[in-house]
């Protein structure tokens, strides 16, 4: 993204959204489209609808940009609420019920529950107290910032670690699986998973510091 | 066991689903030799504890990622569908915004009509040498007419990308130039995705057909799970109406996307899991369903031959 156009607040953006630069919608997208991919999943499950989720709500951002009003919410709360109703209207039309998600999941960090609660009660999504993804260590970073860190990392690996990674932890496929997809031997998967689980496990000691990855007790085989 | 092996399993084992886990479990060869390599060894007992702190991090993070494609198929098809607004010149965007903070013109090229997308198939697509170009050279050698198709439906997408570039210099409705110019933008990325597809060793192509006489081509990758879907003669949409393509195998439909219109293409492309396990037998089609739906009136149909 460019760096003025980055350093700019979202509702400049939006104005400028509003005039019919695609520019500030491609920064925009940039700005918050993980963020909604992620709780679409989170929502549904199925990444083939977030993706859908994630166009349609940037069409919407897109058609609609006149109607943002920065003074009565965040354009990531606004952004939010289109890809969560989104969402829903899709699992509606396929006869789904939206997952049973926590608070922490439904919206941006930005907007206190107080205010989801409203919007989900009106809305009728089932929403579940107590843990969540952002109540345990693991969700409470992963945030939209580290996220976007290991984007980065993972877009610069070399092209066979990099499928061999997106394999193994967006489409939960085994080593034997990914060698069977991709007609490789199983040793070279091994050989390349091994190679980007160490470039990421850098970044994360990078990101969040040697703490954050400090062990976890080894459970036993009696228990 | 050796600390050197230890490691090794452990490391295959935080990208495995649940592997960490079951490796924990002590129930296989490798877990119980493992299992008795830790309780003498605190060095590898923290590396496992690391391991699995690390690959919750990652698998959290990295399964709520979007495919790097959606950031350019969300701005296509925002071009495509999005209302006609005023057209901002690639460049001074800062122009229309007065509240900005005075940041003053910056030169930016929009990322739909312009730099990114024209650059990727100077480089690497259309262009003389490379990958790409020599796996086109192998599907124009070709002799079926599904291949014929095929590359048909790509050169009329680039005819009509020159044709609407030069609507841009002809017509002087500003608004209607953008419009086009968006268009053309979409459909030499469309051109794009196809020769990527295409390159694929172990690229597919289907031919779609209908009981009307509309018709369109299909290409898809098992191995990258792509899919591009073209179709030029379908009839226009009525209202809260939507094409969805699909693929059917062993009897279970799995819904791929929801078709876009550049011009006079109706299209789909992007990723799917269940392209993975496509073979022959299995049946690409079309449908016309209600908005939001996926149960309608199939309009185009076509099998995966044998190999």
């Amino acid at each position: 993204m460019d760096e003025r156009l980055a350093s700019l607040p979202d509702a400049a953006l939006v104005r400028a959204v509003a005039g019919g630069s695609q520019d500030a919608l491609a920064a925009l997208y940039d700005r918050h489209a993980d963020g909604i991919f992620a709780a679409a999943v989170r929502l549904c499950g199925d990444r083939g609808v977030a993706e859908e989720v994630v166009q349609e709500t940037f069409l919407a951002l897109w058609n609609r940009a006149e109607l943002f009003d920065p003074s009565t919410a965040s354009l990531g709360s606004w952004l939010h609420a289109i890809g969560r109703n989104r969402t829903v209207d899709r699992l509606r039309a396929a006869g789904r019920r939206p997952s049973l998600v926590s608070i922490a999941a439904t919206g941006p960090d930005d907007q206190s529950e107080g205010d989801l609660l409203d919007r989900l009660a009106n809305d009728g999504t089932v929403v579940a107290s107590g843990a969540g993804p952002g109540t345990d260590p693991e969700s409470a970073v992963a945030s939209g910032e580290l996220r976007s860190t290991l984007a980065e990392a993972i877009a610069a690996m070399p092209e066979p670690e990099r499928v061999v990674i997106l394999l193994a932890y967006q489409e939960e496929l085994s080593q034997s699986e990914i060698a069977v997809r991709l007609g490789w031997p199983l040793g070279t998967v091994k050989t390349r998973t091994r190679r980007a689980l160490a470039r990421l496990r850098d970044v994360l000691t990078d990101e969040l510091g040697p703490a954050a990855l400090e062990p976890v007790p080894v459970p036993t085989a009696e228990g | 066991m050796t600390h050197a092996e230890a490691r090794e399993l452990l490391e295959l084992a935080a990208a495995e689903p649940d592997g960490l886990e079951r490796l924990a479990a002590g129930d296989t060869g490798d877990s119980a030799a493992l299992a008795g390599h830790l309780a003498a060894c605190d060095a590898c007992r923290e590396e496992y504890g690391r391991l699995t702190r690390a690959a919750r991090l990652l698998r959290s993070n990295i399964a709520a990622m979007p495919s790097p494609g959606l950031r350019e198929r969300t701005l296509a098809r925002v071009a495509a569908e999005g209302r006609v607004r005023g057209h901002v010149p690639a460049g001074p965007v800062m122009a229309a915004l007065p509240a900005a903070g005075g940041s003053g013109g910056v030169g930016v090229g929009s990322p739909v009509a312009g730099g990114p997308v024209a650059g990727g198939i100077g480089a690497g697509g259309l262009g003389a040498g490379g990958d790409r170009a020599t796996s086109l050279g192998r599907i124009l050698r070709g002799d079926t007419r599904l291949v014929a198709g095929w590359v048909g439906s790509l050169a009329a997408a680039v005819v009509i990308a020159v044709g609407l570039s030069w609507l841009v210099v002809a017509r002087p409705l500003a608004d209607q130039a953008r419009a086009d110019r968006a268009a053309a933008a979409g459909l030499v990325r469309l051109t794009s995705a196809s020769v990527a597809v295409d390159s694929r060793p172990d690229a597919r192509h289907v031919a779609l057909t209908s009981t009307t006489g509309a018709s369109g081509t299909l290409a898809f990758s098992p191995s990258t799970r792509e899919v591009i879907v073209l179709s030029t003669d379908l009839p226009a949409l009525e209202a809260g109406a939507e094409y969805r393509c699909w693929v059917e195998q062993n009897g279970a439909r799995t819904q791929l996307g929801r078709m876009y219109r550049l011009s006079d293409v109706l299209a789909w492309d992007g990723e799917a899991d269940a392209i993975a396990g496509v073979g022959p037998g299995a049946t690409f089609g079309v449908s016309l369903v209600p908005a939001g739906g996926t149960d309608g009136q199939t309009v185009l149909t076509g099998t995966v031959a044998g190999t």
